[in-house]
């Protein structure tokens, strides 16, 4: 090749390389949504750590008290229980911890049977011994002292006899927990009044009292490296899309930390944007409403220690929408949630929108109303602004000042909130009664979504809003609410997008406005993909002399 | 043409989206001067323009619906690069880019003009004008999926607002306005129309996006429904905007439809409601001129063969900021547009038909040579 041509190809690839961005390729290669990442499938999540060394269990049962209670510093430690029990037949090692275990039961199931058992020590085998501890229905068998461990500190009761390089686990734990309560955050009128409580194994039995079917998975996973866990991963198996079982089981695993302290936190390591202001999983208290949304196709995970259940997919109009909705008769559910979504818009605009008005268009306004609000602002020196945003944090004060004190006095700050705001402020001139009323209703409007982490999201918007609105008038609030949009339609919800059915536009894309009669419902929701996609009969009113002949033979001819 | 890298596509675009996108594009210029325009041109028959007009779109787009449908929707510049190579296909790919920005420049000065006019006399132009590149590269970074989803949750609003503002404006007016019924007379009411095929050759989108449709009749349907959905609304306006104003005055009114929203009157609980008509047609031009900016950083991707467009979307924005500060006033950018389109449709329309024609006289596919 000559210099001339090494040149020229140089002075070519350096052109190419300025203007493109990777290799040049051919034909139809633009993404259509290029802020969608690929999934990266070959990570394995399951070989983060490193393969643990295995200590056999010592035959002796010297040797074993020895390195228990060097491992759990049982001195030190007296809520650690390490007892030796001579029973005829031999000797029996009994480790736990006092404070989790039900000593009644220790009692009647474990040390009560050890005593009666009739066989010799030659016989023992961890079958003889299980089939013994008739009363004990978790037994596990271990061989190491790193089973032994991690099952004494999740609360398990520890057995082993002297002799033997084996011992057995049983579940004797005693959790302390509140009864089943009443629902604190999401109450409703019409419907059931239980709601989760501290403990899985009681949140368990509400969903299961519910759904008696035998795909209903409740699958454990490990919940950081210091945590007495589990997390269950819930899903219908036959209906959930196993995508997205395999997508929120994938999520989980990666989580390696000390400690998830609640729910909450999962939600901040597995959504899809944790940037967002907006929270794009569904936090929910209510046993019926995890059910309904099983139903649906979505998954939930639930954490010991937490009353909440987190669920995922979910859109965002479900954050609108409250389980009331479908107690009540339709005609109310639907107005229900006109309601709300009247109550989104006040809460994210009408600070913004008011101060626009009053600052930049004032013309809007019908002259006497104009007049009335300018002589209501006459003894008003600051901007409406200011007046916005300090109502904004009086609002907050009392809010959080609400949650704080002891509730005997709690009352005691609203009336001084209201008297602060009600009153005070307007006779100081510091804001107008019109600007108090604006910011009441916008308050109210804030407080009427059933999300109560979506009331926060909404806060924040409407600051923005508002900062937009006095500073650049309608064209201000119009760039906000572009961009909002823009920010919501981005979102995805365990890789759904989180504006399902109106953006993408999808069939049936008015339900999350309108509620339909329950028996029109015949199919789940689209955007879960359920693997069964009905959930009930095409007909289900035979009955009713409206419905034709001909659908009701179809129907029963399908059978 | 390329099936093995079909595979990479990660996603399609549905008609209904893809018509109520590109048509958001297309309509940017009614909410501006055109009403006003159409009347200088054709007299009292202005509202027969778009009709004329979406005839001659109408004959294009089926040309190149046929062209797509023989190169299994690959784009514009992909078949001309197959045709006429890679150098052909960068320069058709900088010429189009050019051309996007260029509408989007002078629509963002003459929108960012419109607000100014009527939202905020107090505020420098290039606050408007940069803040609202600011947003349309927020919109177009997310691709076509992000600005059809956005224009999806806006439309149903800004068309009701719209239909409720011509209506209420309509009924301000009357129909003897219309006449004389043929303005200017026949010919010259044909000849404009023709002339103002424009009005839609921001269709020529579709070319480009062709590779997004699912199948062929999903994207014979977004473009049929997009000029339909264009032409009536066009009508729509001109025929109220007319009933509204004689055509003298209507010939030299600022901001036509702006004008219209004007003379409704509640006076229950609010006065005037045309802040509220301007916000909700701001948001749709927004997503618009988002549109005509994805349009330009796409055919640039495009002609240079690159992967992805988003890198060049902030130069561009720039550019576009550039060309719209090169009218010294707002009426020079206004007169400025009004011929521009007339010029772009050579391209714009051109492109197709040659492309059809080469393929049908010189093209031969590699399994049927020699």
């Amino acid at each position: 090749m000559t210099n001339n041509s090494k040149g020229a190809n140089k002075v070519k690839t350096y052109i190419k390389d300025l203007l493109t961005v990777n290799e040049p390729t051919i034909q139809k290669q633009f993404s259509l949504s290029p802020n969608r990442p690929p999934i990266r499938r070959h990570l394995n999540i399951n070989n983060y750590q490193k393969p643990q060394s295995v200590t056999p269990i010592p035959s002796d049962a010297q040797d074993l008290h020895r390195i228990l209670t060097r491992k759990f510093r049982a001195k030190r430690n007296p809520d650690f229980i390490l007892r030796l029990l001579s029973v005829p037949w031999g000797k029996v090692s009994i480790a736990f911890f006092e404070s989790i275990t039900n000593s009644e039961l220790m009692q009647e199931s474990v040390i009560g049977p050890l005593l009666e058992y009739s066989g010799s020590i030659e016989d023992v085998t961890p079958e003889s011994l299980s089939d013994a501890l008739t009363y004990c229905h978790v037994i596990e068998t271990v061989s190491s002292i790193e089973d032994v461990v991690k099952n004494i500190v999740r609360g398990m009761t520890f057995l082993h006899i002297d002799g033997f390089d084996w011992a057995i686990v049983v579940d004797l734990r005693q959790q302390q927990s509140r009864g089943i309560d009443t629902p604190r955050i999401e109450t409703v009128v019409p419907g059931p009044y239980d709601a989760f409580v501290e403990v899985a194994q009681k949140n368990l039995s509400l969903l299961r009292m519910r759904l008696a079917i035998p795909g209903f998975m409740a699958e454990s996973l490990p919940a950081g490296r210091r945590n007495r866990g589990p997390l269950y991963l819930l899903y219908i198996d036959g209906l959930t899309n196993p995508k997205l079982v395999w997508e929120m089981r994938r999520r989980l695993k990666s989580i390696d930390i000390d400690m998830i302290y609640n729910i909450g936190m999962i939600e901040q390591y597995i959504q899809d944007r944790p940037a967002s202001l907006f929270s794009q999983m569904l936090l929910t208290e209510r046993p019926d409403r995890t059910v309904a949304f099983l139903l649906e196709g979505s998954v939930a995970v639930m954490l010991e220690g937490s009353p909440l259940v987190l669920i995922a997919p979910v859109n965002f109009w479900s954050q609108l929408h409250s389980p009331e909705d479908i107690y009540f008769r339709w005609p109310i559910g639907t107005l229900a949630r006109f309601v709300r979504l009247i109550g989104l818009f006040i809460s994210l605009f009408l600070p913004g929108l008011y101060v626009a008005m009053v600052s930049f268009h004032p013309e809007m306004i019908p002259t006497e109303l104009m007049l009335s609000i300018a002589s209501a602002r006459e003894r008003v020196p600051f901007p409406s602004f200011v007046a916005v945003f300090f109502l904004e944090l009086a609002f907050e004060f009392i809010r959080e000042a609400t949650l704080r004190v002891p509730k005997v006095i709690g009352a005691t700050i609203g009336i001084v909130g209201a008297i602060i705001i009600g009153q005070a402020v307007v006779e100081a001139g510091i804001v107008s009664p019109v600007m108090i009323i604006i910011m009441a209703v916008t308050v109210l409007a804030g407080y009427s979504m059933p999300q109560y982490s979506l009331t926060f999201s909404l806060r924040l918007v409407r600051l923005i809003n508002l900062l937009l609105g006095s500073t650049f008038g309608f064209y201000g609030v119009l760039l906000g609410l572009v961009a909002l949009i823009r920010h919501a339609i981005g979102l995805r919800s365990l890789g759904i997008p989180f504006l399902t059915p109106v953006a993408p536009l999808e069939k049936r894309f008015l339900t999350p406005f309108f509620r339909r009669p329950p028996y029109k419902e015949e199919k789940r929701p689209d955007y879960t993909r359920p693997l069964d996609t009905f959930r009930a009969k095409k007909v289900t009113r035979p009955w009713d002399a409206s419905v034709p002949l001909e659908l009701v033979f179809l129907n029963e001819s399908k059978k | 043409m390329n099936q093995k890298n079909s595979t990479k596509r990660q996603g399609y675009v549905g008609w209904i989206e893809a018509s109520i996108c590109i048509g958001s594009f297309v309509h940017v210029k009614m909410f501006l001067a055109n009403p006003r325009e159409l009347c200088q041109m054709a007299g009292t028959a202005a509202w027969m323009v778009p009709l004329i007009g979406v005839i001659g779109a109408i004959v294009i787009f089926f040309i190149l619906n046929h062209l797509t449908a023989t190169f299994s929707r690959a784009s514009l510049l992909s078949i001309a690069g197959l045709f006429w190579g890679p150098t052909i296909q960068f320069l058709l790919g900088i010429l189009f880019s050019s051309l996007f920005i260029l509408i989007s420049g002078y629509e963002l000065r003459i929108f960012a003009e419109f607000v100014l006019t009527t939202l905020l006399p107090q505020t420098p132009i290039s606050i408007v004008v940069i803040s609202m590149v600011v947003l349309n590269i927020y919109l177009a970074i997310g691709g076509f999926e992000s600005l059809s989803r956005t224009i999806m949750i806006i439309a149903p609003i800004g068309l009701t607002v719209l239909t409720l503002a011509l209506t209420f404006g309509g009924t301000m007016g009357t129909v003897y306005n219309l006449s004389p019924w043929l303005g200017y007379g026949f010919w010259d009411t044909l000849s404009a129309g023709l002339l103002y095929t424009s009005l839609y050759e921001e269709i020529i989108l579709l070319g480009f996006i062709a590779p997004l449709f699912r199948e062929q009749k999903d994207f014979r349907r977004s473009g049929l429904a997009t000029l339909v959905l264009s032409a009536v609304l066009f009508v729509f306006a001109q025929v109220v905007y007319e009933m509204c104003f004689q055509i003298q005055s209507a010939q030299q009114m600022g901001f036509p439809l702006f004008q219209v929203t004007r003379l409704i009157r509640f006076e229950t609980f609010l006065q005037r409601l045309d802040p509220m008509f301007v916000f909700v047609w701001a948001s749709v031009s927004s997503v618009g001129l988002a549109v005509g900016l994805y349009g330009a950083a796409l055919t640039l991707t495009q002609g240079i063969r690159a992967t992805d467009f988003r890198p060049y979307l902030i130069p561009l924005a720039v550019l576009s900021i550039c060309v719209s500060f090169i009218p010294p006033r707002s009426l020079d950018a206004v007169n400025t547009y009004s011929f521009i389109p007339w010029l772009l449709q050579i391209p714009f329309y051109g492109l197709p038909v040659i492309l059809l024609l080469w393929s049908k006289l010189f093209y031969r596919p590699q399994e049927n040579r020699p």
